[in-house]
């Protein structure tokens, strides 16, 4: 089946024509070779660009990615009014993330007025965390407006699915560590199918440094910076989460991927940053599952996977007492546009399998 | 040498007279409701020879309880100070080591006291009483934070634009470091390891304030608390760790007002915030049954998952540490925490004796099972002494002494 996958960004519309499942479109290829793929401002640029390139095969599903879902949407969902309306109501939750999903949906209903449209939630995977994770210790009324998540779940579901298949069959649940290389870095603890930790929190500002966010820091500072009269709430909101993590520290723009493989002196420092934060985040992780059966990395920066690894699995081995490179390890090449598809058809197959707009 | 050391509340003063190097405590009390009068009268609580006293004073500053327990102890001339050691929370990026007080030190005390402003500026004001009253009794600063100056760029530095870190001078200070460092020191000699040599993790937790210390080396390589005492553990009224963007949204819920914030972050949140009944974790697990006690255990649930994780972390950190080491008021006396934290760390070479952590043996004790790789001490900190014998080093330095 195919599915136009949309995710927003800062830098614009990403989409991309993607097949999955049994019943793949051969012509449509995997992402990158038929598949066709861009950014653009508008969404209702989109048929053009389809019908330009000569493209029209049917597509099945209309799939957003949403960063958001908050406790209500566990899964992948086909978007109608009722759904649309439950998201709105999340907006205190999530004022930006919310607000841009729900524009995205009101285009896309203009653009692609006969497609399903479906929802894939980042925070799906984290909506059980146990309590003891979740919570801030912030006064009864403060506190319960707020919660920790992770905002990488697609990357995590895939990673810990393949794996388990890596791992093999089990007498009892696997440990493991899912570590998501994307420009906001995110390790998980993986207990089975079930998340027991998360270094993101109530944002994705918090947990791991990234190439703009600045990851963990005294909440002190985050007061002493809306104290300061040269910056106040809303500037410094901007500071710690567009220019802060790698940029703010190198003072140019890096990668994640740039950051794991340049050698000049600077960013050497910044990498012995991010990776100790890997570590101590993956000791964290040693004590929620009591243990480690295998780590697994994903994210669109999982092919310099090998550089954390060289770091991080020596320093687990020798904590846990296992014999040099006996840990398990597996890369997740999945990329993003693939997970955000197969949420969609299987959301939409959930429901409406003969659904098409063409 | 008798030293007499002095920890500063914001209206109390405690002290201690302790013989070095002998370590012998000759008097020791401590001064109550210090600064401007309330409902009861000041009082100092005053301990020597093993005879309690009390009495009944005004003293609306540092300097005067500090007058009034020098007039206490020069009764007896086995008891007239020879230096005096002020403890003092946070040195800043200034004072990597402790220091003998001189105009230069001064000078540069002043410069850091903002950097804990409940703790540091009564500190200071008392250290100005003495030199203005004792002008040729020796001090010496023994910083909170020393311990921790060799925490790596790394694990100290923040992922901040680096010109703001520079201009604010946000970095990890780290916190308890002369309770940490005290501990670790009794830990190596129990365990018969030279302190240059000691891997640990060491668990201060305390009724109030906790954090945890990674030690590799005999040095700190990190601690759970950062450029303030705010950030790692949740504590008894701190939250410890959170979301910046939680910070910022409580400010502008506030309507910018930050100090109420971070009053409520600091005083009324952690165990008092969650359960909105206790501040004291001891209350926490002792819960029955109902809706209170249900939130009542969830407070507790959370407080002990922030240690485990923290644990986690830093025995990945330490690699293979000799010891974990419990101590202050909980580390001490709960072995239920102890349990907590350490429960199902088989695999990390962590395994607590279940009976001899219930067992109420006297301290120091090793509390690991046979088995456990890393051995579980429980150690009575003793800040005091740690504070005596770091001045006691500094000025048998200064002279040419053996320490």
């Amino acid at each position: 089946m195919n599915s136009l996958v949309l995710i927003p960004a800062t830098t614009g519309l990403h989409y991309a024509r993607v097949s999955v499942g049994p019943v793949a479109d051969p012509d449509a290829g995997p992402l990158g070779a038929g598949g066709l793929r861009g950014t653009t401002a508008s969404l209702g640029d989109v048929p053009a660009v389809l019908a330009a390139n000569r493209d029209h095969r049917p597509i099945d599903v209309l799939t957003i990615r949403a960063v958001y879902g908050g406790p209500d949407f566990a899964s992948p969902i086909i978007v109608d009014d009722a759904s649309q309306a439950r998201l709105l109501q999340l907006g205190a939750q999530a004022p930006l993330s919310v607000a841009n999903t729900s524009a995205l949906i009101d285009e896309a209903r203009v653009a692609f007025p006969k497609t399903p449209i479906a929802l894939a939630f980042e925070t799906s995977f984290f909506v059980h965390l146990p309590s003891r994770e979740t919570t801030y210790a912030l006064p009864i009324g403060v506190g319960q407006s707020v919660r920790r998540w992770g905002y990488h779940g697609l990357h995590h579901d895939a990673a810990t699915t393949e794996l388990l298949q890596v791992l093999g069959p089990r007498q009892r649940p696997a440990r493991m560590l899912s570590i998501c290389l994307e420009a906001s870095p995110e390790m998980a603890a993986v207990l089975g199918r079930t998340p027991l930790a998360v270094t993101s929190g109530s944002t994705p500002v918090e947990g791991l440094p990234g190439e703009l966010n600045c990851g963990e820091i005294d909440p002190s500072i985050a007061l002493a910076l809306a104290a300061d009269r040269t910056l106040g709430p809303e500037r410094a909101n901007q500071v710690l989460t567009r220019e802060s993590g790698f940029f703010g520290m190198l003072g140019w723009p890096a990668t994640l991927g740039e950051v794991l493989t340049d050698k000049r002196a600077r960013v050497a420092r910044v990498r012995e940053h991010l990776l100790y934060h890997i570590a101590l985040a993956a000791g964290t992780s040693l004590a929620a599952l009591e243990g480690l059966d295998g780590v697994v990395f994903s994210g669109r920066y999982a092919e310099h996977a090998e550089k954390v690894a060289a770091y991080l699995l020596p320093r687990l081995e020798r904590t846990l007492e296992l014999p040099a490179g006996s840990l398990p390890w597996h890369v997740c090449e999945a990329a993003l546009e693939m997970l955000v598809a197969e949420a969609g058809v299987s959301a939409l197959l959930a429901q409406r399998p003969d659904s098409r707009d063409n | 040498m008798r030293i007499i050391v002095f920890n500063c509340g914001s209206s109390s003063l405690k002290y201690r007279l302790i013989n070095m190097p002998g370590e012998t405590e000759l008097a020791a009390g401590e001064a109550e409701r210090v600064g401007p009068k309330t409902a009861l009268p000041g009082c100092i609580h005053h301990q020597a020879w093993g005879q309690k006293e009390d009495h009944t004073l005004d003293m609306p500053d540092h300097g005067a309880a500090f007058t009034a327990v020098m007039k206490l102890l020069e009764r007896d001339s086995r008891l007239v100070p020879e230096a005096i050691g002020h403890r003092m929370v946070h040195g800043g990026a200034i004072f990597k080591d402790h220091v003998i007080v001189d105009e230069a030190a001064f000078a540069h005390l002043e410069e850091v006291q903002d950097l804990a402003p409940i703790h540091n500026p009564p500190a200071l004001r008392l250290l100005a009483a003495c030199r203005q009253l004792y002008p040729k009794l020796p001090e010496t600063v023994v910083f909170d934070t020393a311990f921790h100056s060799t925490i790596p760029p790394a694990a100290r530095t923040y992922a901040l634009p680096a010109k703001l870190a520079r201009t604010h001078g946000f970095r990890k200070y780290g916190f308890h470091g002369t309770s940490h460092q005290y501990v670790a020191q009794e830990a190596a000699e129990l365990l018969g390891i030279p302190m240059p040599e000691l891997r640990a993790v060491s668990c201060h937790l305390g009724s109030g304030g906790a954090s945890l210390c990674a030690i590799v080396n005999g040095k700190s390589v990190d601690n759970t608390m950062g450029y303030s005492p705010l950030q790692g553990l949740v504590m008894s009224t701190r939250s410890g760790d959170l979301d910046p963007a939680i910070a910022l949204g409580l400010v502008a819920r506030a309507q910018g007002d930050s100090r109420a914030v971070e009053s409520m972050l600091n005083r009324r949140s952690g165990l008092l915030g969650l359960s909105g009944v206790s501040a004291d974790i001891r209350d926490l697990c002792a819960t029955g049954d109902g809706a209170q006690d249900e939130t009542m255990g969830r407070a507790a649930q959370v407080y002990l998952w922030r240690i485990r994780k923290y644990l986690g972390a830093y025995l990945l950190v330490t690699e293979r540490p000799h010891c974990i080491i419990f101590t202050d008021t909980i580390g001490e006396k709960l072995p239920a925490v102890r349990w907590a934290v350490t429960a199902g760390l088989e695999a990390l070479g962590v395994v607590l004796d279940p009976v001899k952590n219930t067992a109420g043996l006297p301290l120091p004790v090793d509390l690991a099972a046979a088995a456990s790789r890393v051995r579980i001490l429980a150690i009575a900190t003793n800040e005091e002494v740690a504070i005596a014998r770091a001045s006691f080093a500094l000025l048998a330095n200064a002279e040419g002494l053996p320490s």
